[in-house]
């Protein structure tokens, strides 16, 4: 049982699958209860969660984006597995302009929401997703505008409520 | 199973005076540490501004008018003040305090909740 | 399997306060009175906070963060300081751990009541509901007395706390939770014993083990399906370390189970506070911590009344997070729920969903939205037109969906 395993014994088991079975990764221990493995492509990511879930390695408890800025122009999405105190990050990085990525929820139902989440806030199109609606973000919320990437500017929502309501007075 | 278990507490409250506080009609007793209305020393402060720069809500304005003088004016925004206390953990003067006790802050006036307090210029003595 | 439409009923259920008096919406697709479908939005307590993090500075962020959630408040100023203390490679006094570990189950307990109060107000019994939230006020004079604050305690600063418990203190928490113990046994057997609520509670919302798993329930959600997961357990911080919690767990799975496994945690949180002031180690409460804090990534795990509660914070080294993104509870519940209802009457629908406690304001934090910046508002017959137009559009729009 996953619940009875001890931290080190985690990192251990999580180096040996996703760095040797799967196809050799860059790997990291950034701390002793962490792992980090950052992946070439995003394709591998399915292997490699697959991978996790047979081992029974942990449960998904966040997907985080980060973005690395227009300048660097990528998108970084993170992972983060739990069991025991470890937590195991596979870390995706992906171009800015074409965010794409797969899907988890056919291997992790729960991952459901944090996918919309990511897709509204960082304009990632997860493909796959059984529900692609908005989990946050109001309806009339501007098409393309990404509100945690860097160059996020919150003058946009200004006008564009503006033209709404200016559209609305006219009718 | 059984029915009514609350009875007792429901029919043992009839004979109890109310447990509410029948607030502005009669004063309630406070905490020694409630954190009230901030209160400012002028004498200790150095107008370093380090309570204006953490301030999360951008609660306390400190203007140094006379650097030499030791003149300051510190303005407070008690509207904007969300008594987290940050402040005066920041001040290593120790010239803020918040347990002053003056926290019944409604008004009934639109007034803006601004309280300006200023540390006066120091004469400075002609010396011969 | 392709319903025919015409059966199809959807009620819309919110957003104004669907089960606690947070907003949230669901659609529930029914037949007849039997639900067939659910499904989730939110966000309409959304604030802006993971995006407004990026531009104020670490000590802000503590109180802007805190105000996440006003019920668990200490516990997200705690995973913030821990996590950006980590960061800094500082060591907090273990004064400062044990005080904060105080806090955090006194709040576990205010939470835990509340729940109580609120799910038994949604299952018709507000005799319980007035007399566990009379029983909370103890905890709350308490966490003022203590705090100075009745609610968004700001227990702590970075490298600490900022106040200590006195004697005093120490005394009246004692005596408050010899009290709170004596109603907590009391509650235990009405929410476990009352023939009226064990109808409304026993059996409803079933989660078995394997769909706690799958579903990624966490808390005592998934512990009530005898999922054993508590960070305190599997990854123990601060003053956990040296105090060790045993959890409660319950196979059951359904409504029942969960307030009792909420109930029986308060007894290990008093236990637990017990212990730590029995042996309350001396010295300092805060160690200074650098304006700057250098560049590193650091993910922290803390157990929040509603289960894991997930903090990763990225920074750069200056003085401003370059991300600090946040993973509440109710989030992962959220799924289970839409899962559960289906096949529920819908009068169970506030039920479950109080089963969770759920905390809307938890998971709608990141942007914040200024409408009708334009001075003119609408008319009552506009909005009323919009209000039928808008949920015409969206039952048209969200039937062809699967959700599960
Ligand atoms: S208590 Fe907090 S919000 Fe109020 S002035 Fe001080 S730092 Fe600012
Ligand atoms: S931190 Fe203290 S000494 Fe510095 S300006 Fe504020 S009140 Fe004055």
């Amino acid at each position: 049982m996953p619940t009875s395993m001890t931290t080190a014994e985690a990192i251990t088991l999580a180096t040996d699958v996703l760095v040797n079975w799967v196809w050799p990764v860059e790997a990291a221990p950034p701390a002793p209860d962490r792992l980090d493995v950052t992946l070439k492509e995003p394709k591998e990511l399915i292997p490699m969660v697959t991978a996790l879930r047979v081992q029974r390695l942990g449960y998904l408890s966040a997907i985080t984006g980060l973005d690395l800025g227009p300048e660097d122009g990528r998108l970084e999405i993170l992972y983060q597995f739990c069991v025991a105190a470890a937590v195991i990050t596979i870390r995706v990085p992906i171009p800015r302009e074409d965010a794409t990525i797969q899907s988890l929820t056919d291997l992790i139902p729960g991952a459901e929401p944090y996918e919309r989440e990511l897709s509204e806030m960082f304009g990632v199109t997860v493909v796959g997703m059984r529900n692609p609606l908005r989990l946050y973000l109001p309806d009339d919320w501007p098409e393309g505008v990404y509100p945690l990437r860097k160059d996020f500017d919150p003058s946009v929502l200004h006008n564009h409520h503006k033209e709404q309501s200016d559209a609305a007075a006219e009718d | 199973m059984k029915f009514g278990m609350m009875f007792k507490d429901v029919s043992g409250a009839l004979f109890k005076k109310p447990f509410t506080e029948n607030y502005p009609a009669e004063p309630t007793e406070t905490p020694d540490r409630l954190r009230g209305s901030l209160v400012w020393d002028p004498d200790s402060c150095t107008g370093c501004g380090l309570c204006a720069r953490d301030c999360p809500a951008m609660a306390i304005e400190i203007e140094v008018i006379d650097k030499k003088a030791k003149h300051y004016q510190m303005t407070y925004h008690i509207d904007r003040c969300t008594f987290c206390g940050q402040c005066v953990e920041s001040c290593n003067q120790g010239s803020l305090v918040m347990e002053g006790g003056e926290w019944e802050l409604a008004s009934l006036s639109r007034e803006p909740f601004t309280e300006v307090g200023e540390r006066p210029p120091l004469v400075v003595e002609e010396t011969e | 399997m392709q319903p025919q439409k015409t059966e199809q009923f959807t009620v819309p259920i919110g957003p104004q306060h669907p089960a606690l008096k947070e907003p949230s919406s669901f659609l529930i697709s029914v037949d007849g009175e039997v639900v067939t479908n659910a499904i989730v939005r939110l966000g309409y307590a959304h604030r802006g906070i993971e995006k407004a993090t990026e531009s104020r500075t670490y000590v802000q962020n503590l109180y802007l963060l805190e105000r996440i959630c006003g019920i668990c408040s200490h516990i997200h100023g705690t995973a913030f300081a821990m996590g950006v203390e980590r960061l800094a490679g500082v060591e907090v006094p273990p004064r400062a751990q044990a005080i904060r570990l105080i806090i955090a189950e006194l709040e576990r307990i205010h939470s835990h009541m509340l729940w109580l109060g609120v799910g038994a107000h949604q299952g018709g019994f507000d005799a319980l509901f007035m007399f566990s939230w009379r029983d909370r006020e103890t905890v709350m004079d308490l966490l003022e007395s203590i705090s100075g604050n009745r609610v968004n305690y700001s227990a702590n600063v970075l490298g600490g706390v900022k106040f200590d418990l006195t004697a005093a203190h120490i005394g009246d928490i004692l005596k408050a939770l010899d009290y709170l113990e004596e109603r907590t046994h009391h509650y235990l057997k009405v929410v476990t014993t009352d023939a009226s609520f064990l109808q409304r509670t026993r059996g409803i919302g079933t989660m078995t083990r394997h769909q706690a798993e799958v579903l990624g329930a966490i808390g005592p959600t998934a512990r009530a399906s005898g999922v054993l997961r508590d960070v305190r357990i599997e990854a123990p911080y601060g003053a956990y370390v040296d105090h060790p919690v045993t959890t409660i767990t319950d196979d059951r799975g359904d409504l029942e189970a969960r307030f009792a496994v909420r109930i029986k945690e308060l007894f290990e949180s008093y236990r637990l506070i017990r212990e730590v002031l029995d042996d309350l180690p001396p010295g300092d409460i805060k160690t200074r911590v650098k304006r700057k804090i250098p560049e590193g990534e650091a993910a922290f795990r803390v157990e929040a009344p509603r289960g894991e509660l997930f903090y990763f914070i990225k920074s750069d080294g200056t003085d401003i997070p370059s991300r600090v993104k946040v993973r509440t509870p109710t989030i992962c519940n959220m799924t289970s729920v839409v899962k559960l209802a289906v096949g529920h009457q819908l009068a169970d629908v506030p039920m479950i969903l109080a089963g969770i406690d759920p905390c809307f304001s938890c998971n709608d934090r990141m942007v914040r939205v200024n409408r009708n910046n334009g001075s003119d508002g609408w008319t009552w017959e506009q909005l009323r037109q919009h209000g039928i137009e808008y949920y015409k559009q969206r039952s048209q729009d969200y039937d062809p969906l699967v959700v599960g």
